[in-house]
C-alpha cells in the first residue's frame, strides 16, 4: 500500500470523530448558556495571560519589577487603614492597608485557576487511581478502598478541610497551601466513588461482553472500551468543582484560614472588606468597590465553569446529545 | 427482601463507618506533637496551662494504642476536652449552641425543598420556555456565588441601608430581658417558640427579623442546587415509557405529572438531601460568622481561626456522627420509596 | 363487509431535528374495519409506531403533525380525533382506544403495584360502576341489620356515593377525600376496583391474580409484564387496540402464549386490532389484513392470504422473498431505506426498485385497489392493471 493511500485511509477513519467534533462545537454554539460560559473562561483566560502586561508587577516605593516570587504580593500604597476610593493611580481602589484593589484582581485570577486546577488535577489523579483499581478488581480490595472513601466522604466537607488545615497551620505550613491540601484531601474520594459507580454500571454493558468474548486482555477492556464510557460525568463534576473549589477556598479564607492580605487572593480580598460594609454616616455604600467587585470577580469565574460544566454534561453523554 | 430487612441491614452498617471515623479524627490527631494534643484530653482548666503536668495525668507519652484506648474511654464518656474559645468542656460547649443553629435550620428547610422542588419541576415541565430559562439562569447563580459574599451585600443593603434586619440572633433589649428577667422561662430553647409561650409577642418578631438574612443566604444556594438536580431527575422521568402508558390510559396532563412521573423523580432527590444536610453544615458555618449569629457554626469557625484544636476536633465528630445518621434516615426513606431497592 | 372504523387520510408528520426535517409520515391514508386485526408491518424507522400514536394524538415535539385526519367513529357520528381538545381525547383514550407497548416492563410504573396500576384505568373510566357496585356491597350489609352507630355511618358512605355517582367531579368529594380520616370511604371504592382487576388479571390467565396484584413490576417476568399491560389496556373494553410490537422483546415460547391470548381476544370480544410488527410470520398468525409500510407510506394493503400468494409491490415482493428458507440461497434487497431528512423524490421506494421508470422519480404514486380489496401504491401494478383491463 503506497503512503498516500495510508494517509488517505488515515484521513477517512477520523472523519466521524471529526464530525461528532463539529457537532458538539455547533451544539455549544446553539446553547446561549454554553456560549456565555465559554466565553466567560475565556475571559478569565486572557486576563490571567496578560496580567504581567495589564499589570505590571511593580514595587510603589522602589518603583522596581518585583522578582517571579513576589509577583502574588500586591503592592502597597501607603499604611492607612481606611480604604481609598478609585482614582486613576488605583482604577479599583484599594483594600484596607492600602493594597491596590485593581492588582489584586488581576493577580487574584492566576491565583484562581492555580487554586482549582491544582486542587481539582490532583484529587482526580488520586481519586480515579483509587476508584478505577476497585472497580477493576473488585471483591475484598473494592470494600475496604470503598469503606475508606466512605469515612472520608462521611464528614461534611467544609469542615473536614477547616479541621485538617487547623492542624497543619501550626506544623509549619503556609495558610493557603495548607487549604490546598485539605481540599484535596476532601475532594479526592468523590471522584473515587464516581469513577467506580460508573466503571461497575459500564462493565455490566453489553459491549464490554462483546470486548471479552474477542478476546481482549482485562487493562485493554478497562482503558479502550469502560474508561471512555465512564469518564463523562467525571468530567462534568470536574469542570463543576474548578469553580466550587474557588468558592471553598474562598469560605475558608473568609473562616480565617487562608493568605495574609498582601497575598493576591480574592478570597481573601472579600473576607476582608467585611468591615467597610458599614460605609460612613450619610453614604453606606462608601466603600462598595472594597467588596462588590471582588464579588463579582469570583462569582464570575465560578459560574463560567458552572456553565461550561453544565454544557459538557448535555454535550458528551452519548445518550443526551442528540435529544 | 421486604423494608424491615433492608433497615436492620442497613443501621448494621453504620457501626463500622462510625468507628471508621472515629479512627479518622484519632490518626489526624496524632499528627500533633504532645504539646498541642494535650487540650484535646484536659477537661480541667488547671491542667490547660501546665502542659508537661497535663503529659504526665494524661498519658500522652504512652504508646498509640494506650491512648487510644484512653480516648475512645473518654469519648464514650462524652469527655472531649477542652475548650479554649468557650471556657468550658467542648461537649458543654457544643450542645449549648445546637438550638440557635437548628432553628436557622428549621426555617430554612421547608422553604428549600417546597421552593426547590416545585421550581425544579416547572423547569421540567416547560423545558425550553421562559420559566425554564429563568430557573436555570437564577439556580446557576445561585451555586456561583460565594454565601458570605451574599451575607455580605444583604447586610450592607438591608442592615445599614435600610435599617430592617441585624446581625446576630436578638436585638438588644430581648437579649437583656432573656438573660435577666425572672418571667422568661425556657422550654423547647427555640427562641421562636418560647417566645409565643411566654406571651412576649415583641421577642418573637425580634427573633424573626433576625433570622430573614441568614434563612434567605442559606436557602438561596440550596434551592439553586436542588432545583437543578429536580430539574435532570424530571426530565429523565418523563422521557419514560410509562408517561405514554400513564397518557394513554386517558390520565390528564397534570395528574400524569404530579402523580407519575413526580413520585419516580423525587426518589434521587431524596438521596442527594442527604448530601444537602453536609451543605446545610457548611453553609452554617459561613452564614453563621457572617451575621455573628451565635450558633454551632460561628463557634466552630472562630475555633479554626484561634486554632483551638479540640473545638475543632470535636466539631468534626459531631459533624461527622450527625451526617452518618442523616444518610441512614435518607437511606431508609429512599427504600420506602423506590421499591426496587428492597431486593438488596 | 364491516364498517369503518378508523380513517387515516392523507397523514403528515415532520419531527424537526438538528440534522434537518425528518419526513416520517408522507401522506398515510389507512383504513380500520369493525373487528378486525389489521397488521402493520415494515422496518424499523419506517414510521409504524408513530402512525398509532397519531391515532391517539400523543405525537411530541420536535414531531408535529402537518396536515391531513384521523377519522374516528364514535356513537354519534365521525369525529377528526387530530382536531378535538384534549379533554375530549383523554375521554377516548383507554376507554375507546387504547395501546399496547414494545417493553412491557417499560410501559410499567415501577414505584406502584399491579394493582394501582389497573384499579387507575377503571377509576378514570368506569367510576360510575364502582359506585353503583360500591352501593350494593353497602346496601347489603345495612340490611344485616347493624348498630346504631354503624349504620349512621354507612348511611353517610351511601350519600357520598350518590353524590359521586351524580356528579364524578363533584367538588365535595374532593374535599372529602382530603380530609385524613373521612378519606377512608374511598377504601371501599378501592375494594370494588380491586375485585375487578383480580377479575381481569384471571380472564387473562395469569396464575394466583391475587398475589400477582400486589407485586410491583420489578417482581414480574417479561411476559408476566405484558399481560399486565394488556389487562390495562383492556379493562374497558376498547373499541380498538393497538398494539405496537408486543412481542418483539419476548421469548419465542413467552410469544407464542401472548399471541394465543391475543387469538383469543380476537374470538371472544371482537376486539379490533392494530398490530404493528416487522414480523412477517406474527401477522401470518394473527392478523386478518394487512399493511405494508415502507419510509412513511403505506405501499401495499390486502388481506393476509393474498399478500402472501401475490404479493404486487416490489417492496413486499422483496420483503417476502428475504424470508430466510432452509435450501433457498438468501436473497435481499438491495440499497438501504432512505434517510428521511431529504428523501427520493416521487416514489421513495425508487432507488432501491429494479422496475423502476421515470414517472416513479418524478411524482408520488397514488394507492389505488387495482384488485378488489387491494390496494398497491405503485405505477407498475396500476399499468398492468390498466393493461389487464
Amino acid at each position: 500500500m503506497s503512503a498516500k493511500s495510508r494517509f488517505e485511509e488515515f484521513r477517512l477513519s477520523l472523519r466521524p470523530t471529526i464530525n461528532e467534533l463539529k457537532f458538539s462545537l455547533n451544539r455549544i454554539r446553539k446553547s446561549p448558556l454554553s456560549t456565555i460560559g465559554v466565553t466567560i473562561i475565556i475571559f478569565y483566560v486572557m486576563i490571567a495571560i496578560l496580567a504581567p502586561v495589564i499589570a505590571p508587577p511593580i514595587n510603589y516605593e522602589t518603583g522596581q519589577v518585583m522578582t517571579t516570587w513576589e509577583w502574588f504580593r500586591i503592592p502597597r500604597d501607603g499604611y492607612q487603614h481606611i480604604p481609598s476610593t478609585p482614582s486613576p493611580k488605583h482604577p479599583l481602589g484599594t483594600t484596607e492597608g492600602q493594597w491596590d484593589l485593581y492588582y489584586g484582581i488581576v493577580w487574584g485570577t492566576i491565583n484562581a485557576f492555580r487554586i482549582g486546577l491544582f486542587v481539582v488535577i490532583i484529587s482526580l489523579a488520586f481519586g480515579l487511581t483509587i476508584g478505577l483499581i476497585g472497580g477493576y478488581f473488585g471483591g475484598l480490595i473494592d470494600e475496604i478502598l470503598m469503606r475508606f472513601t466512605d469515612i472520608i466522604l462521611a464528614f461534611p466537607g467544609l469542615i473536614l478541610a477547616m479541621a485538617f488545615a487547623v492542624i497543619l497551620v501550626p506544623i509549619g505550613i503556609s495558610n493557603l497551601d495548607a487549604v490546598l491540601y485539605a481540599l484535596i484531601l476532601v475532594g479526592w474520594p468523590g471522584y473515587a466513588r464516581l469513577i467506580r459507580g460508573e466503571i461497575l454500571r459500564v462493565r455490566s454493558e453489553d459491549y464490554v461482553e462483546a470486548a471479552r468474548a474477542v478476546g481482549c486482555s482485562g487493562w485493554r477492556i478497562m482503558f479502550r472500551h469502560i474508561l471512555p464510557n465512564a469518564i463523562y460525568p467525571v468530567i462534568v463534576i470536574a469542570s463543576l468543582d474548578i469553580g466550587s473549589i474557588v468558592l471553598t477556598a474562598a469560605a475558608l479564607a473568609f473562616l480565617g484560614i487562608g493568605a495574609p492580605p498582601d497575598f493576591a487572593d480574592w478570597g481573601q480580598i472579600i473576607s476582608r472588606s467585611r468591615n467597610w460594609i458599614m460605609g460612613i454616616q450619610g453614604d453606606p455604600f462608601h466603600y462598595w468597590y472594597v467588596y462588590i467587585i471582588p464579588g463579582i470577580a469570583i462569582s464570575g469565574f465560578v459560574l463560567g465553569w458552572s456553565l461550561l460544566g453544565d454544557a459538557f454534561r448535555d454535550i458528551l453523554d452519548p445518550t443526551l446529545r442528540r435529544r | 427482601m421486604g423494608l424491615s430487612d433492608y433497615i436492620i441491614r442497613r443501621i448494621l452498617l453504620v457501626i463500622p463507618t462510625l468507628i471508621g471515623v472515629v479512627i479518622l479524627i484519632f490518626a489526624v490527631v496524632q499528627l500533633l506533637p504532645p504539646e498541642r494534643r494535650v487540650l484535646l484530653y484536659v477537661d480541667d482548666p488547671r491542667f490547660a496551662r501546665d502542659t508537661a503536668l497535663a503529659i504526665k495525668a494524661y498519658g500522652l507519652d504512652q504508646p498509640v494504642w494506650v491512648q487510644f484506648v484512653n480516648w475512645m474511654s473518654d469519648l464514650l464518656k462524652g469527655n472531649l476536652g477542652w475548650s479554649e474559645v468557650g471556657s468550658a468542656p467542648v461537649m458543654k460547649a457544643i450542645i449549648e449552641r445546637i438550638p440557635a443553629t437548628a432553628e436557622i435550620v428549621l426555617f430554612s428547610a421547608p422553604i428549600i425543598i417546597f421552593v426547590g422542588i416545585k421550581l425544579g419541576e416547572l423547569s421540567a415541565v416547560h423545558r425550553d420556555k421562559p420559566i425554564d430559562h429563568v430557573t436555570r439562569g437564577l439556580s446557576i447563580m445561585g451555586t456561583s456565588l460565594p454565601s458570605f459574599w451574599v451575607g455580605i451585600v444583604l447586610l450592607a443593603i438591608f442592615y445599614r441601608a435600610l435599617g430592617w434586619f441585624g446581625p446576630g440572633r436578638v436585638g438588644n433589649d430581648a437579649f437583656m430581658y432573656i438573660q435577666n428577667s425572672p418571667d422568661w422561662h425556657w422550654y423547647t430553647h427555640l427562641i421562636t417558640i418560647d417566645s409565643l409561650i411566654n406571651g412576649q409577642f415583641w421577642i418573637f418578631t425580634d427573633v424573626v427579623t433576625h433570622l430573614v438574612m441568614p434563612v434567605i443566604t442559606l436557602s438561596t444556594i440550596n434551592i439553586a442546587t436542588l432545583a437543578r438536580v429536580m430539574r435532570s431527575s424530571m426530565l429523565e422521568s418523563l422521557s419514560k415509557t410509562y408517561i405514554v402508558s400513564a397518557r394513554v390510559k386517558g390520565l390528564k396532563n397534570a395528574e400524569v405529572i404530579s402523580k407519575h412521573a413526580r413520585r419516580n423523580a423525587l426518589i434521587p432527590v431524596v438521596t442527594l438531601s442527604g448530601l444537602m444536610v453536609a451543605g446545610m453544615l457548611t453553609g452554617l458555618t459561613i452564614t453563621e460568622t457572617v451575621f455573628s449569629y451565635p450558633g454551632l457554626g460561628a463557634f466552630a469557625a472562630s475555633a479554626a481561626i484561634l486554632l483551638d484544636i479540640p473545638t475543632v476536633i470535636g466539631y468534626a465528630l459531631f459533624s461527622g456522627i450527625l451526617f452518618v445518621f442523616s444518610n441512614l434516615i435518607v437511606d431508609i426513606l429512599y427504600a420506602f420509596l423506590d421499591p426496587r431497592i428492597r431486593l438488596g | 363487509m364491516s364498517k369503518t372504523i378508523v380513517k387515516f387520510k392523507d397523514l403528515k408528520l415532520n419531527f424537526y431535528t438538528y440534522e434537518g426535517v425528518v419526513q416520517a409520515l408522507d401522506g398515510v391514508d389507512l383504513e380500520i374495519r369493525e373487528g378486525e386485526t389489521l397488521g402493520l408491518v415494515g422496518e424499523t424507522g419506517c414510521g409504524k409506531s408513530v402512525t398509532g400514536l397519531a391515532l391517539l394524538d400523543i405525537i411530541n415535539p420536535p414531531g408535529k403533525i402537518e396536515n391531513g385526519h384521523v377519522l374516528f367513529e364514535v356513537d354519534g357520528g365521525t369525529i377528526d380525533i387530530l382536531q378535538q381538545h384534549d379533554a375530549y381525547l383523554r375521554k377516548i383514550r383507554g376507554e375507546d382506544i387504547s395501546m399496547i407497548f414494545q417493553e412491557p416492563r417499560a410501559a410499567l410504573n415501577p414505584v406502584f403495584t399491579v394493582n394501582d396500576q389497573v384499579s387507575e384505568v377503571l377509576f378514570l373510566h368506569r367510576k360510575e360502576e364502582l359506585c353503583k357496585n360500591a352501593i350494593q356491597q353497602l346496601e347489603e350489609e345495612m340490611r344485616k341489620k347493624p348498630w346504631f352507630i354503624k349504620r349512621f355511618i354507612l348511611n353517610r358512605e351511601k350519600g357520598i356515593y350518590n353524590k359521586m355517582l351524580k356528579n364524578p367531579y363533584s367538588l365535595t368529594v374532593d374535599i372529602l377525600s382530603a380530609i385524613p380520616l373521612i378519606r377512608r370511604f374511598k377504601g371501599r371504592l378501592k375494594e370494588e376496583a380491586r375485585k375487578e382487576v383480580v377479575k381481569l388479571l384471571a380472564s387473562l390467565r395469569i396464575p394466583d391474580p391475587d398475589r400477582v396484584a400486589d407485586m410491583y413490576p420489578h417482581e414480574l417476568s417479561g411476559g408476566m409484564a405484558q399481560r399486565i399491560v394488556i389487562a390495562m389496556a383492556l379493562a374497558c373494553r376498547p373499541v380498538l387496540l393497538i398494539a405496537d410490537e408486543p412481542t418483539t422483546n419476548l421469548d419465542v415460547t413467552v410469544q407464542a402464549q401472548i399471541l394465543e391470548l391475543i387469538k383469543e381476544l380476537k374470538t371472544n370480544f371482537h376486539s379490533t386490532i392494530l398490530y404493528i410488527t416487522h414480523d412477517m410470520g406474527v401477522v401470518a398468525e394473527v392478523c386478518d389484513r394487512v399493511a405494508v409500510m415502507y419510509a412513511g407510506n403505506i405501499v401495499e394493503i390486502a388481506e393476509v392470504f393474498e399478500v402472501f400468494k401475490n404479493p404486487l409491490h416490489p417492496y413486499t415482493i422483496g420483503l417476502l422473498q428475504s424470508i430466510p428458507r432452509p435450501g433457498k440461497e438468501f436473497v435481499s434487497i438491495e440499497g438501504t431505506v432512505p434517510s428521511l431528512i431529504g428523501p427520493p423524490k416521487g416514489c421513495r421506494f425508487n432507488p432501491r426498485c429494479r422496475y423502476a421508470m421515470d414517472v416513479c422519480t418524478r411524482v408520488k404514486p397514488k394507492l389505488v385497489e387495482v384488485k378488489p380489496n387491494h390496494f398497491v401504491h405503485c405505477y407498475l401494478c396500476q399499468q398492468e392493471e390498466l393493461e389487464i383491463k
